[in-house]
C-alpha cells in the first residue's frame, strides 16, 4: 500500500517537474541570445536535475532478457581528435581519447536485452585526477548515475632501495631523529578491464543497460583525463557464485603457517594519490617497513584512516603462494576503523582481478576504538580464499557494501524535502509568520503529502541501521529526529511554519550523514595470509607495553621538536635561500609549510642545485624582523599593499632586472599569470619632468582572488529563469525572486562596477582620486542604487542562505565553492559558478560586448633588500609562482586537507590541472581572462575606508551616493599627496 | 632608647589620635637618622663591631652627608629588598620604561617603521600637526572623552553599587551572583555577543524582532550607523564594566571592620547613607583607588573592543577613539614618529586622569 502511495506521488512530482521544465523552456526560448559559452543553457541543467535514478531506470527494464553472448563495439566517430596509438603498453590499435570532446561507438545488438559494458583502458599521463566521462547510450544519458563514469588510474610509490635491493622507506634527520619519509608516487599504466558500475557506491553490481534490437550507439564524452581505450563490450550479466558453492570448487592443499605477511604501507598500486602511508603512534606494536613502533621518529607504518575511504579508491598488494601449496586461506587484518562511531565500512576484494565469490563485494569491518585483528569476513562468518601456488595480486577496493541502498534511499529522500522545504519557503519566506494561517493544506497538498512519506521512508531506513546492523548513536539520530519533525509537520500544517527554521537545519544535518555514511575509512597495519585455524597474532601490546611506551612518548615529547615538522632540509649551507611562510589562521600552516619543504627536497633542489630552508613564522613577525635586518630572502603569502608598503620604505627588492633577464633569455614570467595579478604588486611612480611613469615590480603573485557569480540550479530550473549575462537582467529578476520570498546577494565591490564601466580608479597619473569623475560616481550610483531601490541585503552569510535556497543567486569570492562543496553537501549537484555579469558595451561596429570584469585581489612573494644571494632568491620565486610547483602543490594540499583546501593560485596555466572538473576551470579561466585591479598607491589605505562612508551615508541616511563620495574627494586627496611627499614621489600641483 | 621604645609603644596601639601619631612620627630628620641607627644596631652587629674596631665613627647623621652619600648608604642598607625586586625592575624597565621613553623620542621624528634617514628628526611638528591639523585626531579625542566621562563614572558607581548590594547576600547566593556578574569580563570576547543581538542582517535578533512586530521594513545596521554606533558602545562599555574593581569592590566591602559600625550607631550615624559615606567608603580608599585607576584604563583602551563591533575605522570616524589613532598611524600608515606623539598624548591624559581620581578620593569620608 505504502510502496504504492509513493508511486503515485512519485509519478505526480515527475508530471510537476516536467511541467516546470516546459516553462523553463519556454521561458529560455523567448531569451535565448546567450553571450559567452562557458555556462550550459538552463535547459541542459534541467535535464540533468529531473534525469531519472538507475533504481527506476531498471524498474523500468526489470522484465527484459538478460543479453546472452557477449557483444563488441565498433568505433564510430568523435568530435574530439581521437588518435590511434601502436604498441602502447603491450597493446596495439588502441584509441588515444582526450580529456573534451566525445566518441562514439556502435553495436549490433541481435535482440532487445539487458547488457553490462565493459571497458578495456588504460590511462594516459596527466593529472592526478581519476578519469570521468558521461556516458551516453543512442544519444541520452540513460540514467543519473551514468553521468558519471569513473575509471581509476593505477599509481605507484618510489620506494627508496635499501643495501639489499628491498623496498623501504628513506629516512633522514639529525642522527637518532631519522624520520621516514613518504615516497613520492608516479602513474603506473595498466591495462584494467572496468565493467560500468555506480561511482558513488550505491549500487553494488555493474549497472545494467537496455539495449534495443538493432544498431545502438554508446557515446563516452570527456569531462575529466584523457584515456586510451581498447574495447568496449556489451558482457551478459550473471550471477556471481555464492561462497558455499565457492568452498567446493577446488581441493584444499593449504599449508600451515604464515605463507605472507605484508606491511599494509608497503603497496604494489593504488588507485589515487590521495591513498598514503600514515603515521601511527597509539599502538606500541605498530609495525613499519622501516622496523617496529618507535616513540622517538615518525614511521610511516600504517595506510589509509581518513586517507582511504572514498568510494572506488583501492591498494594492492603483490603475494606469492609457496609451490605445492594451492587452498584456501584466511586474509588477517590487523586494522582500526575509530572514525565511523558506530559504523562498519566495506571493502571489495579482488583476485587477479576478479572477485572470487559474491560475499567478497562487501567485507565487513566493525566499529572499534582500538586495534584488532580479524580474518576478512562479514561479521558473522570468516572467508577463506582459493590462492593457487604462484603470484597473486589481490586489491581492496572501498566500497559502501550493505549501507549502499540506505544511503541512496537517504539522499533520493533529501532531494524531496529540499524540494518541499522550497515550496514552502516560496510561500512564506525564510522568517514565516508562526501565528499566520498560510493554507497549506490547499496551497500545496502535494508538499504535505511528500513530507509524510519521506518521514516513512527515512523511518525504514532508522529501522534497518538499527534492528539489522544494532547501530545506534549520534549517525541514527539524526535520522530520527528529521522523520519525527517531518512528522510533525505532515500531520499538523500548524507546525510548518512554526518548524521550518529547525527543517532547515535539519536539512543540513541529513546532508552531512550523507557524506559521513558515504565515507568508509579503515586503517590497516598489516595484512597476514594463513590457513583459518591458525591462531591469530596479538591485537595489541599488552599492558606493560603500553605503559613502557607511553613513557618513552612522554621522555622523548622533551626532545622533538614537534614545530620544526621535520627535516631542516638546507642545513647550514651558506647559499641556501631563506624562505618565510607567515601562518595565517585556517589558510597556511605547519601543513603547507611542509609540503612547501618536501617540494623543494623533491623537485626545486635537483632542478637548480639551490638549497633552500622553510620557516613557518607566526603573524607579525616579519615586519620586526626586517626592522632589526634579521629577515628572510623571500617571504611567501604576502599580501599585496603590505609588499607595495616594504617596497616604499625600500625594504623590497625591484625585480625588473631579474624579469628583463629572463625575457632577454627567453622566459616571459609575467605571462604566466593574468596581467590584473601583477597590478597591485607594482609600484607606479610618476616622473612629472619627464612625464613619464615607471613601473617597478616588487613581488610575484602565489594567490588570485575575485568574485564569480553562483547560481543554483534546482531553483532557478523551477522558476523558469536564466543565468543573468547583464547587470540588468540580474536586476529584472529581483521581483520574481523577492515575490518567491527569495534574494540575490551582491558584494559590495566598487572596483569591480569601476572595472566595468571602464574607468580608473585613479586619476592624473595616480597622483590623485578619480571619484569625482562622473563615470566612476554613475558606477558607484549603481551599486548603492541596488542596496537602497532593490533592498538588497547589506550583510548576510551568503554560504548558509545559499544553501538553503532563500539566496538562488549571489556574487562572493570564487573560493566559496570549496566551502560549498564540503558545507553545503545537500545540495551538491545543485549549483554552479560562472563569469560575474556585467556592463553592456557597444564599440565603434555596433557590436554589443559584456563587460564583465572582476576585480582581483592578489598576495604575493617578494624578495627582501637584506636578501644576500639575489640570484638564488629569484631562481625560488620562479620555481615557486610556476606551473610545476603550483600544481604539485596543489594537488598535495588537496589530497592531505580535502577538496575545499583546493588553492586560488595566480598562474593561468595551473588551472586546468587542478582538481577543478572541466566546467569550473572553463569558467574560472573565462573570469580569470577578463579581470582587473586597482593599483596599490601610497596612501591608497584610504580609498575603502571613505567609499564605506559614502556608501553608508546612501544606504544608512538615503543620501545621495554621488554626492557623498564626491564629498571625500578633498580629504583622499589630501592624503595620497602627504603620502606621496613622504616618499619624494611627484605630486599634482593646485 | 626612649624614642625607640616610644616607637614600639606606638606601634603596639592600634588607633592613635592625630597629636600622638605627629608626636611619634614627626620627629626631625636627625632624630631619625639616630633612631634608625639604633633600631640597625641589633641586626648588624658583626658589622658595627668590626667597624669600631677600625674606629670609624659609627653613626653618622643625614646632616652630615650629601644626599647621594645617603642614598647609597640607605640601598646598601637595604641592599636585599633591592635584589629581590630588582629582576622585575630589569623587566620593568626594559619592556615597559624605555619603550616609552623611546616613544617620547620617537614622537620628534617622522620615522617610518622601517628606515632610518638622517633627516628624520621634525622637532615639534608631529604635534603641531596633531592638534591644528588632523580634525580625525580632535574628534578622536571627543569621542574618546565622551567615553571616558560617560563609562569611566558610571561604570565605576555602578560596580560600587552592585558590589554594596551584593555584599548583603548571604555567602553562597552572593558568590553565585558574582559570578553572574563577573562573567562578561572573564568570557574572553563575550561582548560579542552584542554583535549577535544587533546584528546588521534582517535575520539579527534585534532587527528580526523589529522587523517582525512591524516596526522595522528593512535591518537598522546597527553598529555601522552613526546615529546608534556610539551609543552602543558605551551599552556595551557599561556591560562589560563589572570587571576586576566590581572583584576588589566586593573583596573590600568582606574586610570591613564590623565593630566600627556598631560604634558609629552608637555616636549617632542616621542611615546607611551615612555609613556608607562616613565608614564604608573612608575604609575602602585603597580598592577605590585601584578600581578607579582599571576604569580610567579601560575607558581610554577600550578600542579593541570598538573594532570588533564597528568594524575599523567606524562608520565616519563617529567611534574613532585615540586608541583608534593610534593604530591607525601606527600599523595601516606605518607612521611611528606621528604615531609615537599621539601615544605620548594618551599617556599624559591618562596621568592626568589618574592624579584627578586620586584627589577625588582622597575626599571621600570628608
Amino acid at each position: 500500500m505504502k510502496a504504492k502511495a509513493r508511486k503515485i506521488l512519485a509519478l505526480l512530482l515527475c508530471v510537476l517537474m516536467l511541467a516546470g521544465t516546459m516553462v523553463t523552456t519556454v521561458a529560455a526560448s523567448s531569451t535565448a541570445d546567450s553571450v559567452g559559452s562557458s555556462s550550459a543553457s538552463m535547459d541542459d541543467v534541467a535535464d540533468i536535475l529531473n534525469a531519472i535514478s538507475y533504481s527506476e531506470y531498471i524498474k523500468k527494464y526489470a522484465d527484459e532478457e538478460k543479453g546472452s553472448k557477449e557483444l563488441t563495439a565498433e568505433f564510430l566517430g568523435a568530435t574530439a581528435s581521437v588518435k590511434v596509438l601502436n604498441n602502447y603498453y603491450g597493446e596495439d590499435n588502441v584509441l588515444l581519447i582526450p580529456e573534451v570532446g566525445s566518441v562514439t561507438w556502435k553495436v549490433d545488438v541481435p535482440k532487445d536485452a539487458l547488457y553490462a559494458i565493459q571497458i578495456e583502458y588504460c590511462q594516459y599521463e596527466g593529472k592526478t585526477n581519476s578519469i570521468e566521462r558521461v556516458f551516453y547510450l543512442n544519444g541520452a544519458v540513460p540514467f543519473s548515475g551514468a553521468r558519471s563514469v569513473i575509471l581509476s588510474k593505477t599509481w605507484k610509490y618510489d620506494y627508496h632501495k635499501d643495501a639489499n635491493g628491498n623496498e623501504t622507506f628513506e629516512q633522514k634527520g639529525e642522527e637518532g631523529f631519522e624520520n621516514d619519509v613518504r615516497p613520492s608516487v608516479s602513474e603506473n599504466p595498466t591495462w584494467n578491464t572496468y565493467l560500468i558500475t555506480d561511482s558513488s557506491g550505491y549500487y553494488n553490481y555493474p549497472y545494467e543497460f537496455f539495449f534495443s534490437k538493432g544498431e545502438n550507439t554508446i557515446t563516452l564524452e570527456g569531462s575529466r583525463e584523457s584515456a586510451v581505450i581498447k574495447s568496449i563490450k556489451l558482457i551478459p550479466v550473471e550471477e556471481q557464485i555464492s561462497y558455499e558453492d565457492y568452498l567446493k570448487l577446488y581441493p584444499d592443499n593449504a599449508q600451515a603457517g604464515v605463507i605472507e605477511k605484508i606491511e599494509a604501507e608497503h603497496t604494489t598500486n593504488v588507485s589515487n594519490v590521495t591513498v598514503y602511508p600514515v603515521h601511527d603512534r597509539t599502538s606500541p606494536i605498530t609495525s613499519g617497513l622501516t622496523g617496529p613502533q618507535s616513540a622517538k621518529v615518525t614511521k610511516y607504518n600504517t595506510i589509509g584512516g581518513a586517507q582511504w575511504q572514498n568510494v572506488g579508491e583501492w591498494v594492492e598488494y603483490e603475494i606469492e603462494v609457496p609451490k605445492g601449496a594451492s587452498g584456501y586461506y584466511g586474509i588477517a587484518f590487523r586494522y582500526k576503523q575509530n572514525l565511523l562511531s558506530g559504523m562498519f565500512v566495506s571493502r571489495r576484494v579482488y583476485i587477479d582481478g576478479e572477485i572470487p565469490f559474491d560475499e567478497a563485494n562487501y567485507c565487513t569491518f566493525n566499529f572499534s576504538d582500538n586495534w584488532d585483528v580479524k580474518y576478512l569476513g562479514n561479521g558473522d562468518e570468516e572467508y577463506k580464499f582459493y590462492l593457487s601456488e604462484g603470484k597473486h595480486t589481490i586489491r581492496f577496493e572501498a566500497v559502501l557494501g550493505d549501507m549502499g541502498y540506505q544511503v541512496q534511499e537517504v539522499s533520493e529522500s533529501l532531494t524531496v524535502i529540499n524540494n518541499c522545504y522550497l515550496e514552502i519557503l516560496k510561500l512564506t519566506g525564510s522568517t514565516p509568520d508562526e501565528d499566520r494561517t498560510y493554507g497549506f493544506a490547499r496551497v500545496m497538498p502535494d508538499v504535505i503529502a511528500a513530507l509524510m512519506e519521506e518521514s516513512i521512508r527515512l523511518k525504514e531506513v532508522y529501522t534497518y541501521l538499527t534492528e539489522t546492523t544494532g547501530l545506534k548513536g549520534q549517525q541514527t539520530a539524526t535520522l530520527q529526529q528529521l522523520y519525527n519533525l517531518l512528522h510533525k509537520m505532515a500531520s499538523d500544517e500548524k507546525e510548518i511554519a512554526k518548524n521550518l527554521e529547525t527543517l532547515k537545519s535539519q536539512i543540513g544535518n541529513l546532508g552531512t550523514w550523507i557524506n559521513t555514511a558515504k565515507t568508509q575509512p579503515l586503517q590497516v597495519d598489516y595484512i597476514q595470509i594463513q590457513k583459518v585455524d591458525e591462531e591469530l597474532p596479538k591485537s595489541d601490546g599488552n599492558f606493560f607495553q603500553s605503559i613502557w611506551y607511553e613513557i618513552k612518548l612522554f621522555w622523548w615529547s622533551f626532545f622533538i621538536d614537534y614545530s620544526s615538522g621535520g627535516t631542516d632540509n638546507a642545513g647550514s649551507e651558506e647559499d641556501a635561500v631563506e624562505v618565510w611562510i607567515t601562518t595565517v589562521a585556517n589558510t597556511t600552516g605547519r601543513d603547507q609549510a611542509q609540503i612547501v619543504r618536501n617540494l623543494i627536497e623533491n623537485d626545486f633542489k635537483p632542478k637548480t642545485d639551490i638549497a633552500a630552508s622553510v620557516k613557518l613564522v607566526a603573524a607579525g613577525t616579519l615586519l620586526p624582523s626586517v626592522l632589526a635586518g634579521v629577515g628572510p630572502d623571500v617571504s611567501l603569502f604576502e599580501n599585496s599593499t603590505s609588499i607595495i608598503d616594504y617596497a616604499l620604505r625600500s625594504a623590497a627588492m625591484s625585480l625588473n632586472s631579474f624579469i628583463e633577464q629572463d625575457l632577454a633569455k627567453g622566459t616571459d614570467v609575467l605571462s604566466w599569470f593574468p596581467d590584473a595579478a601583477m597590478i597591485p604588486l607594482t609600484l607606479y611612480n610618476y616622473d612629472a619632468e619627464t612625464d613619464t611613469m615607471s613601473e617597478t615590480y616588487y613581488g610575484l603573485p602565489d594567490k588570485l582572488d575575485f568574485p564569480m557569480m553562483f547560481y543554483r540550479k534546482d531553483i532557478l530550473t523551477s522558476l523558469g529563469l536564466e543565468i543573468p549575462k547583464t547587470w540588468d537582467d540580474l536586476l529584472a529578476m529581483i521581483p520574481i525572486l523577492q515575490y518567491n520570498n527569495m534574494e540575490i546577494g551582491i558584494m559590495k565591490d566598487i572596483y569591480t562596477f569601476i572595472h566595468q564601466s571602464g574607468n580608473t580608479v585613479y586619476s592624473n597619473n595616480g597622483m590623485t582620486i578619480n571619484f569625482d569623475n562622473v563615470g566612476v560616481l554613475n558606477a558607484f550610483t549603481k551599486l548603492c542604487n541596488m542596496f537602497t531601490q532593490y533592498s538588497l541585503p547589506y550583510q548576510y552569510d551568503f554560504a548558509n542562505r545559499f544553501r538553503t535556497g532563500e539566496m538562488p543567486i549571489g556574487i562572493a569570492s570564487y573560493g566559496m565553492c570549496n566551502q560549498l562543496e564540503v558545507f553545503a553537501t545537500e545540495i551538491s549537484g545543485l549549483w554552479g559558478f560562472v563569469p560575474l555579469p556585467g556592463y553592456e558595451v557597444v564599440d565603434e561596429n555596433g557590436q554589443v560586448t559584456i563587460n564583465n570584469t572582476a576585480n582581483a585581489t592578489v598576495s604575493g612573494c617578494l624578495m627582501l633588500s637584506g636578501c644576500e644571494n639575489p640570484d638564488n632568491a629569484w631562481e625560488f620565486m620562479k620555481w615557486y609562482t610556476g606551473k610545476d610547483f603550483q600544481v604539485n602543490y596543489s594537488n598535495e594540499i588537496v589530497a592531505l586537507m580535502g577538496i575545499s583546501a583546493r588553492p586560488m593560485i595566480a598562474n593561468t596555466e595551473a588551472i586546468y590541472e587542478l582538481p577543478w572538473t572541466n566546467e569550473e576551470a572553463q569558467n574560472i579561466s573565462a573570469q580569470m581572462e577578463s579581470l582587473n585591479a586597482a593599483p596599490n598607491m601610497p596612501g591608497s589605505y584610504y580609498l575603502q575606508r571613505y567609499i564605506d562612508f559614502a556608501f553608508l551615508a546612501a544606504y544608512n541616511d538615503g543620501a545621495d551616493p554621488a554626492d557623498a563620495l564626491m564629498g571625500y574627494v578633498g580629504t583622499i586627496n589630501k592624503e595620497l599627496t602627504r603620502k606621496r611627499l613622504e616618499f619624494g614621489m611627484d605630486v599634482i600641483e593646485d | 632608647m626612649a624614642n625607640k621604645d616610644n616607637i614600639k609603644k606606638a606601634v603596639s596601639v592600634r588607633k592613635i589620635s592625630k597629636d600622638e601619631f605627629k608626636d611619634v612620627y614627626f620627629k626631625t630628620s636627625e632624630e631619625i637618622a639616630v633612631m634608625a641607627s639604633d633600631l640597625n644596631e641589633n641586626s648588624t652587629d658583626t658589622v658595627a663591631v668590626e667597624a669600631e674596631k677600625t674606629g670609624k665613627k659609627v653613626v653618622t647623621a643625614r646632616k652630615d652627608m650629601t644626599m647621594a652619600q645617603w642614598t647609597i648608604k640607605e640601598m646598601k642598607r637595604n641592599k636585599v629588598g633591592y635584589f629581590m625586586v630588582a629582576p622585575f625592575m630589569l623587566v620593568f624597565t626594559l619592556f615597559t620604561l624605555f619603550p616609552v621613553v623611546l616613544s617620547f623620542a620617537l614622537s620628534f621624528t617622522s620615522f617610518n617603521m622601517l628606515e632610518f634617514k638622517s633627516d628624520m628628526f621634525v622637532g615639534i611638528s608631529n604635534y603641531t600637526r596633531l592638534f591644528f591639523d588632523d580634525d580625525i585626531f580632535l574628534q578622536a579625542c571627543k569621542n574618546t572623552l565622551v567615553f571616558a566621562m560617560v563609562t569611566g563614572p558610571v561604570s565605576y558607581i555602578l560596580s560600587f553599587l552592585v558590589a554594596w548590594f551584593i555584599n548583603e547576600l548571604s555567602p553562597r547566593i552572593r558568590a553565585l551572583v558574582t559570578l553572574v556578574f563577573y562573567a562578561p569580563s572573564f568570557g574572553g570576547n563575550a561582548y560579542l555577543v552584542w554583535q549577535t543581538l544587533f546584528h546588521d542582517d534582517a535575520n539579527g535578533w534585534v532587527n528580526g524582532k523589529l522587523i517582525d512586530l512591524g516596526i522595522l521594513n528593512e535591518p537598522i545596521l546597527w553598529f555601522h550607523d552613526e546615529k546608534y554606533a556610539m551609543t552602543l558602545c558605551i551599552v556595551v562599555a557599561l556591560w562589560m564594566s563589572l570587571g576586576t574593581a566590581f572583584l576588589s569592590f566586593i573583596a573590600g566591602l568582606q574586610t570591613m571592620d564590623k565593630s566600627l559600625f556598631e560604634a558609629a550607631s552608637v555616636d549617632g550615624i542616621k542611615n546607611r547613607w551615612q555609613e556608607l559615606w562616613y565608614i564604608t567608603l573612608p575604609q575602602m580608599k585603597p580598592q577605590l583607588l585601584f578600581g578607579a585607576i582599571t576604569a580610567i584604563t579601560g575607558s581610554f583602551g577600550f578600542g579593541a573592543v570598538v573594532t570588533a563591533l564597528c568594524g575599523f575605522p567606524s562608520v565616519n570616524y563617529s567611534c574613532h577613539t585615540i586608541m583608534h589613532c593610534l593604530d591607525d598611524y601606527g600599523s595601516t600608515r606605518w607612521e611611528v614618529g606621528y604615531a609615537s606623539a599621539i601615544a605620548t598624548i594618551l599617556f599624559l591624559i591618562m596621568i592626568g586622569a589618574n592624579i584627578l581620581v586620586q584627589k577625588i578620593i582622597s575626599k571621600v569620608g570628608q
